[in-house]
């Protein structure tokens, strides 16, 4: 990656998303977690949710409805040095079923340091704010992926 | 298979030092990457193209961050309540690879009694299974109501 500070707050894209039920099951199964309230309406109402409530990570599906290049791709990172260092969610509630998330990605800072093994490591750090239909804030995403001066993973922890 | 729910934590019982029981998840297949590729929508080939893993020097592919981090969400919903949630932070540290068995297990680390709850902060960590090489360190944080 190139560039640095004058990508600090670029907007990556917005992306609007539909939680489904379908969706929060095969997520939910995927994470292997077996809780009901992730699968029927009548276990999700008796936990105290209007309808089938989203897994605490599920908002990473935003993925399957970006349609442009992918946030990686559009600041020129490397994929084969890119390593996911953190990702955080603020939840001002649970979002369920039924509910449609917008959100807009912008770059929070990024940071270059000395490479543990020379060369140099980029930090991105990216955030999200999705809100509801009704435009109410629902939760707020922030994930750091790093750029290695060499190829991950390679034999390194 | 899956390890039986944590019993949800009450304002009552929580107090600092107070450890979750221990969820156990795997062997990761490759399967179950691919499972959660679908899933989530992460196609980043190092996660699911062997050939293309390998030729960039790598021993196999190996699993998202957001995999055993999602794994580890299961105990923070589990446990502090997934409608109590107000944080879940995940930061990874080493790679999950293809066979290795994963332990998940919490402790809360702070208690603050307020007029609206018990505001509880939890750290979870993702180990492989004896312990010795840390995947994931991940916060949860959450009001347990009076």
């Amino acid at each position: 990656m190139e560039h640095g500070d004058d990508l600090v707050g670029k907007i990556l894209g917005t992306v609007t998303f539909p939680v489904e039920a379908g969706k929060v099951r095969e997520f939910a199964k995927s994470l292997h977690d077996p809780n009901p309230v992730f699968r029927e309406t009548e276990e999700a109402q008796r936990a105290g949710f209007s309808a089938i409530p989203a897994p605490p990570t599920y908002s990473v599906v935003a993925a399957h409805f970006n349609e442009g290049d992918s946030a990686f791709s559009s600041l020129g990172l490397d994929l084969a040095r890119v390593l996911h260092g953190e990702q955080t969610w603020t939840y001002h509630r649970t979002p369920v079923v039924g509910d449609v998330l917008t959100g807009q990605t912008r770059v929070v800072s990024v940071e270059k340091k000395p490479g543990s093994r020379g060369g140099v490591m980029t930090l991105v750090k990216l955030g999200t704010e999705y809100r509801d239909q009704n435009g109410e804030p629902v939760l707020t995403e922030e994930s750091t992926v790093i750029e290695t001066a060499a190829v991950v993973g390679g034999g390194e922890k | 298979m899956n390890t039986d729910a944590a019993k949800p934590l009450s304002a009552n019982e929580a107090e600092v030092g107070l450890t979750s029981p221990v969820y156990t998840v795997g062997p990761i297949g490759r399967t179950d990457i691919v499972k959660y590729a679908g899933a989530g929508g992460d196609f980043n080939p190092i996660h699911h193209d062997e050939v293309w893993a390998v030729s960039i020097g790598l021993p196999s592919v190996f699993s998202m961050g957001l995999f055993q981090g999602g794994l580890s969400s299961r105990l923070a919903s589990d446990w502090i309540g997934l409608k109590n949630l107000t944080s879940f932070g995940t930061r990874f540290r080493s790679q999950v690879w293809p066979g290795e068995v994963l332990k998940i297990r919490g402790e809360i680390i702070e208690v603050v009694a307020g007029p609206d709850g018990t505001a509880v902060k939890a750290a979870i960590t993702v180990t492989n299974e004896d312990g010795t090489d840390v995947k994931v360190q991940a916060l949860a944080t959450g009001v347990l109501p009076r």
